[in-house]
């Protein structure tokens, strides 16, 4: 009987995939994805990728691992799959409710301009941070309609990719003391 | 000349050393802090700092360019595309620092830099121009009442569609007079502004003109760049499929016209607008080397750079009109570190894989490498795929190979947008005009489709043999053997 191996478990977009991999010999391994089980030997290994045999089929595949993602380039496609964990899926509670976070770059780059203060009031979708990447600009308005709860950033700073930029507090008489 | 500085970065400073160390000259690089050890730092003789990471303390300081030069021991320059390379001031100051400057004389690019100027030197030459009007805004409204909406508003001192406007009806047109100044004014400190009659489905098409400084001028046949975004080409090729012969021979003649009509010297471009009837009409002079200007090279055999640096030399052109006889088909792809997905938000960061095609007819001009870092403080251009085939259905078959077999991690491309374009009916027909992305590919959200077990096998593989956790013992040279298994 072949030895149990946890599968492996990859990201693509939305979609989650199982592969579970199985060695049979020093280079061959058989690989079940969805049901479909084929005979895959490695047939050379560099830096770069490999080259694999699947079913009757040679093909080279190009690899290359940042950040939990493999990227692979086969067959004239690539895909970016980024690696879960094994085991049960978990949802992230923090993602909950993007819009109740607060205003992060969308892009990694450059604060153009900072157009609110702490203490402001905005309207929704008035914008509030103008980011600037490679000669393009990119403006970030309010989620809903509030105060300006804190200014992260200011003009001329780089942020990274999701960096908080500016929280933006709901109207206190939304809440129960409004009424009082 | 003997030592020529090149004051640019990316794909462009790369390509003009490769030409200098062909014609037996040094080729001094700049650099900004964000590219130390830049792949074109790497291929120079040498590369000297300029300044910080942002286009104005670097690659824009004229001062600390022409202090570069000077330490370096230069005797020439040459500007690439963007940056300085249409400042006429700069030319000028290059010039006076006793340096010889690889392009046309300030007075040209001074005289082409004015849209205004520009325009009235082709109506002097007889050259067509797109109907239109300057003058103050009462003036602009009569004229726009006279030449028929809808109309366009454009910045005198523009250019790249910046300051740009469509005006459908008489009610729009003040209030676009006003932010077309504003934006002019902002942009280019100057608020000049003129309108143009609106050309429905226009085609981009534009010629490559050369000349030196002993009467020599040659114009180099078409190139079609009407696939763009934002103004921004993306797809060229070269000769266009709206052109025949008789066209063809008018569009040069105009182009010609043009250059001898500005004392123009060295490697230069003719824009016009073609309309669906044949009509063409007078855009501008972009005074420098193109991005595009490899489909020109491919279809007629001229290195065109070395060409620049010969006719800035003094020497006379390396051959004559006679001498040109355009052979097959061109096309290039952009290869811009974007991601089309989500908005086309420009994409930085490390290179963790670069595998560029190769083969009959593929050329690829990169300004990067794998393991090289993408800054994000400029323009966004990683590479142009350049093909070349017999004929335009050989080039399209040769393009979309050569995009199927390039393989870029770590940054987000337009690779598989670019398939999209190239493999689109449309484009196969030849129906190209500048509004073809908007009608074809708006909100296009990627290839979709799922990875195959094949490549899902790859990457568990891939996982498989590098651990999360390895021990130091573990990493000796005898068991690093490099590949993807043990």
């Amino acid at each position: 009987m072949a030895p149990v191996t946890a599968p492996f478990r990859f990201r693509h977009g939305e979609t989650e995939h199982e592969v579970l991999l199985v060695p049979v010999g020093n280079d061959d391994y058989e690989v079940t994805v969805l049901g479909r089980t084929e005979r895959v030997r490695v047939l050379r290994s560099t830096e770069a990728g490999l080259h694999l045999a699947v079913g009757g089929r040679t093909l080279e595949a190009r690899l290359a691992v940042a950040s939990g993602t493999v990227h692979v380039h086969a067959l004239g496609c690539q895909w970016e799959l980024e690696r879960v964990a094994s085991g049960p899926a978990v949802r992230r509670s923090s993602e909950a409710d993007p819009a109740d976070g607060p205003v992060r770059a969308v892009m990694p780059g450059t604060v153009a301009r900072v157009l609110v203060a702490a203490g402001e009031r905005v309207e929704a979708g008035q914008v509030l941070v103008v980011l600037e990447a490679m000669k393009m600009e990119h403006r970030l308005g309010a989620p809903f309609a509030g105060e300006v709860a804190r200014v992260a950033v200011r003009e001329g700073q780089q942020v990274a990719m999701r960096e908080p930029l500016v929280e933006i507090r709901r109207p206190a008489s939304e809440g129960p003391q409004g009424r009082a | 000349m003997r030592r020529v500085l090149v004051a640019n970065r990316g794909e462009i400073a790369v390509r003009v050393i490769r030409a200098c160390h062909e014609a037996g000259l040094e080729a001094v690089a700049v650099h900004s802090d964000a590219d130390a050890g830049a792949l074109h730092c790497r291929v120079a003789d040498r590369s000297l700092r300029i300044g910080e990471p942002s286009p104005a303390a670097s690659y824009l300081n004229a001062g600390a360019i022409l202090g570069a030069a000077r330490e370096a021991g230069a005797d020439a320059l040459h500007p690439g595309y963007g940056f300085l390379s249409e400042n006429a001031g700069f030319a000028a100051a290059v010039e006076a620092a006793g340096l010889t400057w690889i392009g046309p004389p300030p007075e040209a690019i001074r005289l082409m830099g004015s849209k205004t100027r520009a325009r009235r030197l082709a109506a002097e030459v007889g050259v067509p121009l797109i109907p239109g009007a300057t003058g103050d805004d009462t003036e602009l409204a009569h004229a726009a009442r006279r030449l028929g909406y809808p109309v366009v508003v454009k910045a005198a001192a523009g250019g790249g569609g910046r300051g740009m406007r469509v005006v459908r009806e008489g009610a729009g047109l003040a209030e676009a007079l006003e932010a077309a100044r504003r934006e002019a004014r902002g942009a280019f400190g100057d608020d000049e502004v003129y309108l143009e009659r609106w050309v429905a489905r226009p085609r981009h098409v534009e010629v490559q003109v050369l000349s030196d400084a002993h009467g020599g001028f040659l114009q180099l046949g078409e190139r079609e760049c009407s696939i763009q975004r934002r103004h921004q080409k993306v797809v060229e090729e070269a000769p266009s499929p709206a052109l025949d012969p008789g066209l063809r021979a008018r569009m040069g003649a105009a182009a010609l016209a043009i250059t001898r009509g500005c004392g123009y010297r060295g490697a230069g471009t003719v824009e016009f607008v073609l309309a669906p009837d044949g009509s063409f009409y007078f855009l501008e002079v972009n005074t420098r080397i193109q991005v595009e200007h490899a489909v020109t090279e491919c279809v007629t055999g001229v290195d065109l750079v070395r060409e620049q640096l010969r006719v800035a030399a003094g020497e006379p052109l390396g051959l004559g009109q006679g001498d040109l006889s355009p052979r097959g088909h061109a096309l290039e792809c952009r290869i811009y570190a974007e991601d089309p997905a989500a908005g086309f938000l420009p994409s930085g960061g490390l290179l963790a894989a670069w595998h560029s095609p190769s083969g009959p007819g593929v050329r690829v001009d990169a300004g990067y490498e794998a393991m090289d870092t993408v800054p994000l403080h400029y323009d966004a251009l990683l590479a142009k795929l350049v093909v070349h085939a017999p004929d335009r259905p050989a080039a399209l078959g040769r393009m979309a190979a050569a995009l199927a077999d390039f393989f870029i991690a770590g940054v987000r491309t337009n690779v598989e947008f670019l398939r999209s374009v190239v493999g689109h009916p449309a484009f196969a027909a030849g129906e190209t005009d500048t509004g073809f992305l908007e009608r074809h590919l708006d909100g296009w959200r990627g290839p979709g489709g799922e990875p195959p077990l094949e490549a899902l096998a790859a990457a568990a593989l891939a996982c498989r043999a590098r651990p999360a956790a390895r021990t130091v013992a573990d990493h000796s040279p005898w068991s690093d053997g490099g590949g993807w298994l043990p």
